[in-house]
């Protein structure tokens, strides 16, 4: 690879990174905006503070906390009830759907795309022990609770087991396209959500549920059928490429949870005999 | 030819487990709840039945792909010369 097209390519990680920054900061302002016209006082913040922490500082834990924290002020400002405007809906959905995907695209770009494998210790010698007092020692000095932290302190450092490093997404794996089609996704998704919500909001609710409360449940029942569809369509690709060792392990798990009665009998009636042989001779 | 069978019968039973989904959805929006528990355990037990046939299925055939290939050709015996 030349020089040039080395240069070339991290020009073009750094400026995705900048530009998901951007989209992440743009919509975190855009969710505070929304939260603080819904009168939700600190809990319209909180969350904002955090989105916008959380994508400076690439915390790839933040958009849970994000979620948690717009939940809870959509809970104390108004719990369960119906939205005055669908415009501020749909823009507090789009806002939070952009604000998730340019964390965890911008993460991938300059931490990692996936955490490292903690299973993978690279260093193959024996961890050395520490170099440690007699037990009695330990014993005393541990009732004498200040000598033992100096100890404590200044004792030889064990050494740490070296972990392979986590990967970040490489310039190959960046379609120039994607962000246009990160941003159509986000519009796409927000505004199916908001089709999907009208088109359940003229139901009556029964049994005397809130009317809120039942197009939540008509919602998740709506959703359920097409995630069972991906879910076995995964799993369907995923069985037809096991190899034939996995392939026989479940023909056996499966033999073994089927017939797992009778061979506990078999196995009893085995035993019996056995021991009664035993006694026998 | 088996291993094929049960494929297509565990696709035909997630197939009526996920009608049986659709129809709980049709019934939850008419507003008729007490109907939909029984159709819901229903749909839950063919699905399940359904993937759990495909995915015997699937690991039977590779099974048994495997073990054609390690047969290898076959022992050139009186047998099997007559056969031929």
């Amino acid at each position: 690879m030349t020089e040039e097209r080395k240069v070339a390519r991290q020009v073009a990680i750094s400026l995705a990174a900048r530009t998901y920054l951007v989209i992440g900061l743009a919509a975190a302002t855009i969710l505070g905006i929304c939260l603080t016209e819904r009168n939700a006082g600190l809990w319209g913040v909180l969350p904002t503070l955090v989105a916008a922490a959380g994508i400076a500082f690439r915390w790839v834990n933040a958009p849970v906390f994000v979620l948690l924290g717009v939940a809870t002020s959509m809970l104390v400002t108004q719990p369960f009830m119906q939205s005055r405007s669908y415009v501020a809906d749909i823009v507090l959905a789009i806002s939070i759907v952009a604000y998730v995907l340019a964390q965890y695209r911008l993460c991938s770009l300059t931490i990692a795309l996936f955490p490292a494998d903690p299973r993978r210790i690279l260093t193959r010698a024996p961890v050395p022990e520490r170099r440690g007092l007699p037990p009695l020692i330990e014993v005393l000095m541990a009732l004498t609770i200040v000598p033992y932290l100096i100890y404590l302190a200044f004792r030889s450092p064990q050494a740490k087991a070296k972990l392979p490093t986590s990967e970040r997404r490489t310039a190959t794996e960046l379609p120039s396209d994607e962000i246009p089609w990160a941003l159509l996704s986000v519009i796409v998704s927000a505004t199916s959500a908001l089709a999907i919500w009208l088109a359940t909001d003229q139901r009556p609710a029964p049994l005397r549920t809130r009317p809120a409360q039942w197009q939540l449940g008509l919602i998740f029942w709506i959703l359920v059928t097409p995630i069972v569809l991906t879910t076995i369509i995964i799993s369907y690709r995923h069985w037809r490429q096991a190899e034939p060792m996995e392939a026989r392990l479940m023909l056996a798990d499966d033999l073994w949870r089927q017939t797992r009665r009778e061979q506990r009998r078999v196995a009893r009636w085995a035993s019996w005999a056995r021991k009664k042989s035993e006694v026998r001779a | 030819m088996t291993f094929w069978l049960r494929e297509i019968f565990g696709w035909t039973l997630v197939a009526i487990g996920l009608a049986i989904f659709g129809l709980v959805i049709l019934h939850l929006i008419e507003g008729l709840v007490y109907q939909t528990v029984g159709m819901t355990l229903i749909g839950v037990i063919v699905f399940r039945g359904g993937i759990h046939l495909l995915k015997v299925a699937i690991a039977a055939r590779i099974c048994e792909q495997t073990a054609g290939q390690l047969r290898g050709p076959a022992i050139p015996t009186l047998r099997n010369r007559l056969r031929a």
